[in-house]
């Protein structure tokens, strides 16, 4: 477990969480109110679907609609993406949060751990009593399987 | 016939066993408490387990018509869909009327009625309306008119032929009736609801419709060639479907069934779509193919057939039938009627599927009153049409609605019961009047 680099309130805008995420290299971000309690996760991919035509970004294993669809055919440019981001740049971040976001407890079995990574997550919350005490990134994983000094 | 008379459960009478199982097992279905494909297989095997009916007569009573034409056709349809051709079909609607909202709210509509008739009404929307959100989306215009006009659309396409929607293939599969017989008698009463749907739809939503030079123009470089994924495949799926439909067209000169040409069709895209794979590729291919059968559909067929035999043995439905007589008066005019209206009220309400299932076998039991089988063929057109259009009257009518509500609703666009059934009902009611005026002025 480690410190998490940021972490953002729930009122903080989908900008300063863009700033966040671009700046710090990172790939998803806990939000946490201002006693310290976890609301959730922030992942880049909700981010990603923020510039998206909306049905794209519904897509869910349960639901996989888009994935009748083959995107390719629509040519937005990066002005159109930029313009649909710049729709939800104020959004606050508790909006789009990731609820299916696996949450760690400080007992939760190394395996389990180990799984939730290696099904594409990057970072996992570790929650005690409602409380974020830190997260476990596969970077913090990768360097002590590794051995990476 | 003595087994199911003497080795009813507790010598009970069989008339009121298998009655009380049949109304158990609908109830439960109509509750929608337990998933339907398991309370028609519960409801199926106490039929067997009380003595009702022997293993094998059960069997004889799942109809292979049914069953193979429907697993055949989610096939091909599954293999086909793959191509990408559905979508392409949608973009090019959409750029065909330069991207104007009202004009793409009328393709869409004809679209989707064109590829219902063909494949079945939820596969038609599932693949219709995540293009439609991607349009209306870069139109920046609703897309609830879209939606509600697609779901119309796709049960009044399913209903002109006999591939198109489960109650077609039902009556088809058990009556013995053609594809030919099917778009001879309702595709034109069809083209006529659906022009009169893509006017009623252009008057309440679509003559208000908006959009600016600039957003149309990011439809208009939509490139639905790109849509395409494999043109290889698209040209193997066009061949299989091409040659399904001749078949179905031939079928009385061939002597083929339509349940043998579903699966054939099946058979020969499976086979020429992994042609030349190797064996791993090609049985992860083949499962997935399989997967994506609606085993739930196809279950719930298996078990309400051997319910509804059940009742059938245990003579109930000849029971019904002589009352169905005495209420219409053996008037066939009026028995034609009373079927259209009543199957399009109970079907705006409850799941066709059984209502047709039971309504067939009690037609069919009509015919020495009305002088033999060929002349109840007005009838089957008449609960045709009244099931499958009446599927529009509500949300719940059919599961094409509920699909496309759940999409809508997942999407952020709320789609309520109420909002829907107040101008969807009265648009059923008027198709419906334009089907009594049809059957009254062709066959009465």
């Amino acid at each position: 477990m480690s410190n998490p680099p940021a972490v953002l309130k729930p009122t903080d805008s989908v900008s300063i969480a863009i700033q966040a995420m671009v700046r710090e290299h990172l790939s998803a971000l806990p939000v946490v109110d201002v006693d310290g309690r976890y609301i959730g996760m922030l992942p880049r991919s909700r981010l990603i679907a923020l510039a998206m035509p909306r049905v794209l970004s519904r897509d869910t294993d349960q639901q996989p609609l888009a994935r009748l669809l083959q995107v390719g055919f629509i040519r937005d440019s990066l002005a159109d993406l930029q313009e649909r981001m710049a729709a939800a740049a104020d959004d606050p971040v508790s909006r789009h949060l990731d609820q299916e976001v696996p949450v760690l407890s400080p007992d939760t079995p190394l395996m389990n751990a180990m799984l939730f990574l290696y099904r594409q997550r990057t970072v996992l919350p570790v929650v005690e009593n409602g409380k974020l005490l830190g997260i476990v990134s596969v970077w913090d994983v990768l360097a002590r399987v590794g051995r990476v000094k | 016939m003595h087994a199911a008379a003497s080795g009813v459960l507790l010598g009970l009478n069989p008339l009121w066993l298998a009655t009380v199982v049949m109304i158990v097992t609908y109830g439960v279905i109509i509750s929608e408490r337990l998933n339907r494909s398991i309370i028609a297989l519960l409801g199926a095997m106490l039929m067997i387990m009380f003595g009702l009916l022997t293993q094998e007569e059960a069997v004889a009573g799942v109809d292979f018509n049914t069953i193979g034409l429907l697993v055949g056709m989610m096939v091909i349809v599954s293999i086909t869909r793959k191509s990408g051709v559905f979508e392409y079909l949608a973009i090019w609607s959409a750029k065909l009327v330069k991207a104007n909202p009202a004009g793409i709210l009328a393709m869409l509509a004809v679209v989707t009625a064109v590829v219902s008739a063909l494949l079945d009404n939820v596969t038609t929307v599932l693949l219709v309306v995540p293009v439609t959100l991607v349009i209306t989306e870069a139109l920046k215009v609703s897309p609830y008119p879209f939606l509600f006009s697609q779901i119309l659309a796709s049960n009044i396409g399913g209903t002109a032929t006999l591939i198109g929607d489960p109650p077609n293939i039902l009556i088809g599969g058990q009556v013995g009736l053609s594809f030919n017989d099917f778009l001879i008698h309702l595709s034109p009463v069809i083209v006529v609801i659906l022009i009169v749907h893509v006017i009623s739809i252009h008057l309440i939503w679509g003559r208000s419709m908006a959009s600016t030079a600039e957003l149309r123009a990011r439809v208009m470089a939509f490139e639905e060639s790109e849509a395409i994924t494999d043109s290889r495949l698209l040209k193997l799926a066009s061949l299989v479907l091409a040659l399904v439909i001749v078949a179905f067209v031939m079928a009385r000169p061939l002597g083929l069934e339509s349940g043998t040409i579903g699966m054939a069709g099946a058979a020969l895209l499976l086979m020429l779509d992994n042609l030349g794979k190797s064996a791993e590729h090609q049985s992860a291919s083949v499962v997935k193919v399989y997967n994506e059968i609606e085993w739930i559909t196809i279950f719930f067929f298996v078990g309400l057939f051997i319910v509804i035999a059940g009742v059938e043995h245990a003579g109930l439905l000849r029971l019904l039938a002589d009352k169905l007589l005495a209420a219409t008066g053996g008037d066939f005019n009026v028995t034609g009627f009373s079927i259209l209206w009543t199957s399009a009220v109970l079907s705006a309400i409850v799941d066709n599927i059984p209502f047709v299932a039971t309504m067939i076998p009690l037609i069919k039991s009509l015919g020495p009153a009305f002088g033999g089988a060929d002349a109840l063929t007005p009838l089957w057109w008449c609960l045709s049409l009244g099931a499958c259009l009446g599927g529009n009257g509500t949300l719940i009518g059919a599961s094409a609605n509920l699909t496309v509500a759940g999409i809508a609703e997942r999407n952020g666009i709320p789609f309520r019961f109420m909002e829907y059934t107040r101008i969807a009902f009265p648009l059923m009611l008027i198709h419906l009047a334009i089907c009594n005026l049809y059957v009254w002025w062709r066959y009465f």
